[in-house]
């Protein structure tokens, strides 16, 4: 059994490879170093979005508001800055709030009211998009200090800045998973909630934290590219919300919740963006990059369920 | 002893009355009062004739989510049905009557894939329909470079322009389908296996009928009536723009759901309650002139309350 997850965990790893491969093979230019740091950096808004998302789905749940999190954060942010010229800090700090209120009112929804997750963060995502549009009207934001824009820009020890917030972040989540009690009673959530009540862990508050850190993470994401990109717009996370969804349920994370983790997230979050990537070198237009994460946010799913049947009838 | 039953049944029938209602009767005293111009034939009209591509798509969205899925495809669903038609219409010289099914075979197709992606794929539906969303965006987009199709034939706005009787004929096509679904879940064998699976699967498969077959048929249905909103509202605009139909899948569940029609309960009629109350509020924001981009937040948060307070209150009286 171990072994057979062994196999399981490392089919993803060379499906990344396989895909690398390819597009190598295609357009030699995929291999050059500075290709290699920017499709990570691309990667870092995506992966550290996706961090919440597993989070999330561990508990059994889904955020579908990641998206409009993301979006509502970043132009909040971008207001402060631009429109009040708070100090940039202030200005960051409020955006993650933003985020964590989202979060507050999605894990209120689902662990007190008792809607479906689904329902629920399908709601704040149409929530969250108005509030984004009437605060930012219809001119987006842009020319951001100097000082924020290094969240995005910043490069330390020949790696951009994003890099290091995205490593920093997985290894939290990582510990945060492996080695705390709250992150052990998220996994005892998901798997089975009954069992988690009768042993005394508290389940709403489980599930309310992990609403919470999805909405942080998914503001987080929104400043690490706003910051790269010197502007916000109203539809700045709305792409973001399928690879968020696709990136931890190909590396593993079962959409029934209790199993799966962050390792699996990343290489499910590298192979999205390398596939974009190699879409993009192969000069395939964008639009069509919309079709195929659909495709494979469906297939991946899929072969979630398969697996999921196929270990249960073993 | 009389009086007592009488009083009873009395409550009942008020506590049957579903919350929409309520809430429904509300704001058109609201808005009635904030502005007299709520109230004019005129704006009536224009409010129905106006919701009439949202009541089409919430009678197809309506028997998915009875059987208990969830449907979020339908908005660009009917987008790609109807950037499929213009193109057939301005390329090619099929006959208006010929081009006119292309958007019903596109929304009949996505509803097959939606179909086989949640019943034989096992999917979560909102999943697989998310996905379908994506790619039918995808291609919307990619088709025509993300460009509008315009220069569609004078004759096919007679569709959507056009009235008979006096009465637009939107209006026609939206009791149509309100017909078609009142009748296909009350009356029809089909509806009975409809209302069985989100009621309790489990105990129509033990009966022996293909309840995956049904479900198929759910997401066929709702892609049919997407195909066709997406021949009113292409007439209507004369083109077809690959972004028409965004948000369009939110209300649609939201008209669902707010009339109360999940799993196993809830039917055509408590479905164009729902409907109204999105219009009636959309459309009463639109006469106090509150900007569109205020206009979606309102919405979003007046939903999702609704949504909330129908729910607490369902729990309630579980009680």
């Amino acid at each position: 059994m171990r072994i057979k997850a062994f196999l399981l965990q490392f089919s993803r790893v060379l499906a990344l490879l396989v895909l690398c491969i390819v597009i190598t093979a295609l357009n030699p230019n995929f291999l050059k170093s500075s290709n290699i740091i920017n499709v990570v950096r691309q990667a870092a808004p995506q992966i550290i979005m996706s961090m919440g998302m597993t989070i999330v789905l561990l508990t059994g749940g889904i955020d579908l508001s990641v998206g409009s999190v993301m979006t509502l954060a970043s132009v909040v942010t971008g207001y402060f800055l631009t429109q009040a010229h708070w100090p940039w800090p202030l200005a960051l700090a409020i955006g993650l709030g933003v985020g964590a209120v989202s979060g507050v009112i999605s894990g209120l929804l689902v662990a007190k009211v008792k809607l479906p997750s689904a329902v629920a963060t399908y709601g704040m995502l149409w929530i969250d998009r108005g509030l984004a549009f009437a605060i930012m009207g219809p001119a987006p934001f842009f020319g951001f200090p100097d000082g924020y824009r290094y969240i995005g820009r910043g490069i330390i020890l020949e790696i951009p800045v994003p890099i290091w917030i995205m490593a920093a972040i997985v290894l939290l989540v990582f510990l945060f998973l492996k080695y705390t009690t709250l992150g052990r009673s998220v996994y005892a959530v998901g798997a089975n909630p009954p069992a988690a009540r009768a042993s005394g862990i508290r389940v709403d508050r489980t599930l309310m934290l992990a609403f919470i850190l999805s909405g942080v993470l998914a503001a987080l994401a929104g400043q690490v590219l706003c910051a790269r990109m010197n502007a916000v717009d109203q539809s700045v996370g709305e792409p973001y919300l399928l690879p968020a969804i696709a990136s931890p349920v190909m590396g593993g994370t079962s959409m029934t919740g209790g199993v799966g983790g962050v390792g699996g997230t990343v290489v499910g979050s590298l192979i999205m963006v390398v596939l974009a990537n190699g879409m993009n070198l192969l000069s395939i237009s964008s639009l069509w990059q919309q079709f195929a994460i659909g495709l494979v946010v469906v297939l991946a799913v899929w072969l979630d369920v398969v697996l999921k049947r196929s270990t249960s009838r073993a | 002893m009389s009086i007592g039953t009488r009083k009873r049944t009395l409550q009942s029938a008020l506590v049957r009355i579903p919350p929409v209602v309520w809430a429904l009767l509300a704001m058109v005293v609201f808005f009635a009062r904030m502005d007299p111009r709520f109230l004019t034939l005129s704006n009536v009209a224009n409010l129905f004739t106006q919701g009439s591509i949202l009541m089409i798509l919430c009678m197809g969205v309506v028997v998915v989510s009875i059987a208990g899925g969830i449907e979020l495809s339908v908005g660009a669903v009917m987008t790609l049905a109807g950037m499929l038609m213009a193109w057939v219409l301005v390329n090619t010289g099929l006959p208006i009557a010929l081009a006119l099914l292309v958007p019903l075979v596109v929304g009949a197709l996505c509803g097959i894939l939606n179909g086989i992606f949640v019943a034989r794929m096992n999917i979560p539906s909102f999943i697989a329909t998310l996905g379908t969303q994506g790619m039918a965006i995808g291609l919307c987009l990619g088709m025509n470079k993300g460009n509008v199709i315009a220069g569609l034939p004078p004759a096919v706005g007679n569709i959507g322009g056009g009235s008979w009787l006096g009465v637009p004929v939107p209006i026609w096509v939206s009791v149509v389908a309100f017909a078609s679904s009142f009748i296909l879940l009350r009356f029809t064998p089909f509806g009975l296996y409809v209302y069985a699976i989100g009621g309790n699967e489990q105990a129509l498969k033990l009966t022996g009928r293909p309840s995956w077959w049904y479900k198929i048929l759910t997401f066929v249905y709702a892609g049919l009536m997407a195909g066709l909103a997406a021949i009113i509202i292409t007439s209507r605009n004369m083109t077809a723009q690959p972004t028409v139909g965004l948000g369009m899948e939110f209300e649609a569940f939201s008209g669902t759901v707010l009339g109360g029609c999940v799993a196993g309960r809830g039917g055509a009629v408590e479905t164009t309650l729902g409907v109204l109350f999105i219009l009636v509020l959309r459309n009463g924001l639109n006469v106090m002139g509150v900007p569109t981009y205020y206009q979606l937040a309102i919405i979003g948060t007046a939903l999702i309350s609704a949504i909330v307070v129908s729910v607490v209150l369902e729990q309630r009286m579980a009680r």
